[in-house]
């Protein structure tokens, strides 16, 4: 185990990989990723490198996997033959210039933000290549164990699912065989076990994987990084009197739930309620075609309650939220921590959310914002209604968000689990909470003590 | 006094023998009809029966008459006829060949037989028609037969260079059909179609059987039939009714070989209970030759190294690669960082030539993954389990071998070593497995029993007690009758010395039970390791489940293995012999 540095030897080495790079896409989990990136890069004591993925595209280079296109310490791996099913790499030249990038870097710490796109036995590489090197992963959803695009929904009715077993997998995936759900999970669960540390951004996820499997002690409960802690300039707008702005962030998709938010639309329009207004930020252009289509026609033919305004730059979410009065976040899947929650508090906008898994955990209810009954319009129509009913509680709501959030904590908490890890002692064990959602009744039922042990037959010849 | 023959020779138009000559006068009323005939030539006698008619003669001044005789069968080229013997009402009637005997063939024959003068009457008249007979001239002539007989060859399968195993179906009138006939060069073979294996085809039935006064379910038919091609002839059916009419039906031999011939000869049969020792007994010496023919001298291929494996492995595991290659990635990844690679060897026997590419390919990128050293052996032949193995045991350079199928996953780091040391340690043990589990964790195996199925001729199959239910809380090395060739490790030595798995089974049942039963001969027998636990994803039942054609093939596997073992596994204690 290496000593810890003084503060005049050498910085901590710090490797951060992400499954993609925000100069190639800006997703929650990329931007996450580069946001740790650069705050370690500042901080004193610390040198770190990044490592990011692309799929295909202007920076590859005939014959290498690994380039630096952008920086000295930023590295950009493009994807070869990758197996999403169970997430193997097959690509010839990833394994010699990811290790020959980990010899020359020697990174104490490895951190890796997915293992999508890198493959599994990236955890084997760093344990192989650098034995001494702590190895971390942060997790964005429940890919590992859900093969439904994480989401833990079921693949043809977006129902919710409580857990994965290759059999139930099998159910939203006919096309393949149970054993190959297991054979998934065996090949997964074979590399995680080299991870030292893995963070969950929410209790939920923590305890989703920890019942999957993933060792309760291995697992930490922290929020993803922020890019600064500085709060915006904006002032907080001032509620207009008599109209209650609803902002929606994200991607345009039904797991987001933007369906549940037109269908309570439709509902307040039918009851004329045309003080609650929304105004709808996002990319729909990834959808499918037809979903596309049907999003659009129903903005078309939507009365002047509804905006809806496009893909947006994340740097710009700041200016965008000055002019709603709270954020919606209606996902009909379970969320891990999601990056808009984070930014309606750091702009002191209060979150109103459906009422299961990630989301409803970072929104407490009366204090940051209220929940909803997940893929409920009315009740969704209802609760902005009590809301549109109150402006000054929208106004202490949002107060209350801003002074909860802190720009500073997760980062700290970053960098004193690294130290803990290079120290060779574990941090304190978070214990999932109570999870925010409701258990199906087969959950609660009494298990079955097992059956009295058969007698021992011995086959054959004694 | 004895008759005398004066012509005689084989005509291929009529597949048949073709003799004139005289009779006493005395023996020849009772002759005109069909007769059981032999000829007696140097080396043998051909016999079968013939149509024997009265010929015109003017020459015999009432000491005898004339006589024509067609005898269908083979040329039987045993050398000069010496005399003909027809079995008539009063006794053996006998020709005698002469000095002045001509023997002619073909287009002469038919030549000097037509100028013979045929009497008048019914056998006559057949005599005729069977001179008039144009032959086979490669097309279905059935039509023929005035719509009497329906036939069709499906399949015809070369065994060996001179066999075939027919399947088709035949509907015909009642009592329509005298004779059907296998005809290829001078070969001509009747085809006892009565007696054949019957299959069910109710499709034909469907279409033909009101036209043809027919409620014959059973009119599908598989028939082995030997030395009935003559090599590089055509090969046709000749279906003579019992008018004498004949109508032909080409034969085209399958393009199928191997496997692929197996396959299709399998496809519409599924015999129970009762019928199915009767039809492998009959069907089985052919898959044996068909098996045989299918393997011979197959054993072409090239092996690829990727990375140094040790010069000295303490074990040689052998997987032959089949269907799904992405086993081999779980396998080799889970292999990946324990040092497997330092003290074993990896063989990848790809028994699939067409996945070569892509087999190598991933070879290639789990040596760069995972740096376990993999010997991959690229096969030129599809050959099945046991022979995959065998040419895997011959490459294998370790002390002992572990026998793995693709779909075994091992997850502690050291299940093959525990199972080394297993046998070092009990060296009478000559053959240790792992308790093998399900995804779910259920049983797959912990040793086999045997049992007889009913519905199957009572053979006995192995069966795995235990199967699908919770593990039983067993420790250690527990003596098994038999274990699976899923994972069994032994040494080189053993499995050298019983020459591997037997190679008469085909694709993959039983040659497990029998390499473990044939090792007993040698003093050793199997146990099973319950502190070592692997997963089988074993595939999906093969007795019910499966395509006629497989259950077929696992049925031919039974009759072999029954053969050899049934009657000593019967009297062994524990087991129960009685369906």
């Amino acid at each position: 185990m290496p000593d810890l540095p003084l503060s005049t030897e050498a910085p901590l080495r710090v490797l951060i990989g992400s499954h993609s790079h925000p100069r190639v896409q800006n997703g929650g989990s990329e931007v996450a990723s580069h946001a740790l990136f650069e705050r370690l890069e500042a901080e004193p004591g610390w040198s770190a490198h990044y490592l990011g993925c692309a799929r295909g595209g202007a920076f590859q280079r005939a014959g290498r996997a690994l380039t630096q296109p952008f920086a000295e310490n930023d590295h950009l791996y493009t994807v070869g033959d990758f197996d999403v099913f169970k997430f193997a790499n097959r690509d010839m030249a990833f394994p010699r210039d990811f290790r020959a990038m980990l010899r020359a870097v020697d990174p104490q710490i490895v951190h890796l933000h997915h293992y999508v796109n890198f493959g599994m036995e990236t955890f084997f590489h760093v344990r192989e290549t650098l034995p001494d090197a702590r190895l971390v992963l942060t997790l964005h959803e429940f890919l590992a164990i859900c093969h439904q695009q994480g989401q833990m929904v079921k693949r043809q009715t977006n129902a919710l699912c409580f857990r994965a077993d290759p059999v139930s997998c099998a159910r939203c995936f006919p096309e393949v065989e149970p054993q190959d759900f297991f054979l998934r999970q065996l090949y997964v669960r074979h590399f995680l076990d080299h991870v030292d540390q893995v963070i969950a951004p929410s209790r939920f996820l923590a305890g989703r994987y920890a019942e999957w499997g993933v060792p309760e002690e291995k697992i930490a409960v922290i929020e993803n990084v922020p890019r600064s802690n500085a709060r915006p300039v904006t002032a907080p707008r001032a509620t207009r009197p008599g109209r209650l702005v609803v902002g929606f962030f994200g991607q345009i998709s039904q797991l987001k739930g933007i369906d549940v938010l037109l269908n309570a639309a439709e509902l307040l329009q039918r009851d004329e309620r045309t003080d609650i207004v929304f105004s709808i930020h996002g990319d729909h252009t990834n959808q499918p075609p037809a979903y596309q289509q049907q999003f659009l026609e129903r903005i078309a033919q939507a009365g002047s309650t509804i905006a809806f305004h496009g893909a947006y730059d994340n740097q710009a979410v700041d200016g965008l939220m000055a002019a709603v009065d709270l954020v919606l976040v209606p996902s009909i899947w379970w969320e891990n921590s999601p990056v808009v929650i984070q930014e309606a508090f750091r702009n002191g906008r209060p979150v109103l959310c459906s009422d299961i898994g990630g989301m409803a955990e970072k929104v407490q209810p009366g204090v940051t914002g209220a929940h909803f009954a997940v893929g409920n319009a009315r009740a969704l129509a209802d609760a902005l209604c009590d809301l549109a009913a109150d402006p000054g509680e929208v106004a202490r709501l949002g107060q209350q968000a801003a002074v909860r959030w802190d720009g500073q904590t997760a980062f700290d908490a970053h960098l004193a689990l690294y130290r803990a890890l290079l120290g060779g002692t574990r941090p304190a064990r978070v214990l999932p909470e109570t999870p925010h959602h409701p258990l199906p009744p087969s959950e609660l039922a009494v298990a079955e003590p097992p059956p009295p042990p058969r007698a021992v037959p011995r086959f054959g010849i004694g | 006094m004895n008759g005398c023959v004066d012509i005689h020779g084989y005509s291929e138009a009529t597949g048949s023998y073709l003799l004139c000559g005289w009779a006493p006068i005395e023996t020849a009323d009772g002759l005109p009809g069909f007769r059981p005939v032999s000829l007696g030539f140097e080396k043998g006698t051909a016999s079968a029966e013939g149509l024997v008619a009265h010929t015109l003669r003017d020459d015999l001044g009432g000491q005898g008459r004339g006589v024509a005789i067609h005898l269908p069968g083979s040329d039987p080229a045993l050398g000069r006829l010496l005399f003909v013997e027809i079995e008539a009402g009063d006794g053996p009637v006998r020709l005698d060949s002469t000095a002045g005997t001509e023997h002619t063939a073909n287009r002469a024959l038919l030549d000097r037989m037509r100028q013979q003068r045929v009497a008048p009457g019914m056998s006559g008249e057949r005599l005729r028609a069977v001179l008039d007979r144009s032959g086979f001239e490669g097309r279905d002539t059935l039509d023929r037969l005035d719509g009497q007989v329906a036939f069709q060859i499906d399949e015809a399968v070369a065994t060996g260079t001179t066999g075939l195993l027919l399947s088709g179906w035949m509907l015909s009138a009642p009592d329509a059909v005298r004779t059907v006939r296998l005809r290829s060069g001078g070969r001509s073979t009747k085809l006892a179609i009565d007696t054949a294996i019957r299959l069910d085809r109710a499709d034909v039935l469907a279409k033909h059987g009101d036209r043809l006064r027919s409620r014959q379910v059973r009119c599908g038919f598989l028939l082995p039939a030997e030395n009935c091609l003559e090599p590089g002839e055509p090969c046709f059916v000749e279906i003579e009714t019992v008018h004498g009419d004949v109508g032909y039906h080409p034969v085209r031999l399958s393009a199928q070989h191997g496997l692929v011939a197996i396959r299709a000869a399998l496809a519409n049969l599924s015999p129970r209970y009762d019928e199915v020792a009767s039809v492998f007994d009959r069907l089985g010496p052919t898959l044996t030759a068909l098996n045989a023919d299918r393997l011979a001298g197959k054993r072409d291929g090239r092996e690829i190294r990727f990375g140094r494996a040790p010069a000295e492995p303490v074990c040689s595991v052998i997987v032959p690669l089949y269907g799904r290659l992405d086993y081999m990635e779980v396998q080799v990844a889970l292999f990946a960082g324990n040092g497997f690679g330092d003290r074993h060897e990896l063989i990848y026997v790809v028994d699939d030539p067409a996945a070569a590419g892509a087999a190598t390919h991933l070879a290639d990128t789990l040596f760069r993954r995972f740096g376990v050293p993999i010997r991959l052996w690229l096969q030129n032949d599809n050959l099945g389990f046991a022979p995959a193995c065998n040419v895997g045991l011959s490459l294998a350079a370790g002390r002992t071998v572990c026998f793995l199928n693709s779909d075994v996953f091992g997850t502690a780091p050291d299940w093959l070593d525990r199972l080394v040391a297993d046998l070092d340690r009990l060296p009478e043990t000559g053959i240790v497995g792992p308790l093998l589990l399900f995804e779910d964790g259920s049983v797959q195996h912990q040793g086999m029993e045997y049992a007889p199925l009913p519905e199957f001729g009572g053979w006995l199959f192995p069966t795995h007690p235990g199967k699908g239910e919770r593990p039983e809380a067993l420790s250690g090395l527990v003596r098994a009758r038999v274990i699976t060739g899923a994972c069994m490790v032994m040494t080189r030595e053993l499995a050298e010395s019983l020459g591997g798995f037997d190679e008469a089974f085909v694709i993959g049942d039983f040659e497990d039970s029998d390499l473990c039963l044939r090792a007993r001969g040698l003093g050793v027998g199997c146990a099973v390791d319950h502190d070592v636990s692997l997963f089988h994803l074993e595939r999906k039942s093969q007795i019910t489940g499966a395509e006629p054609w497989r259950l077929n093939v696992t049925l031919y596997n039974a009759w072999l293995h029954q053969k050899r073992w049934g009657r000593r596994l019967a009297a062994e204690a524990g087991v129960r012999a009685d369906a």
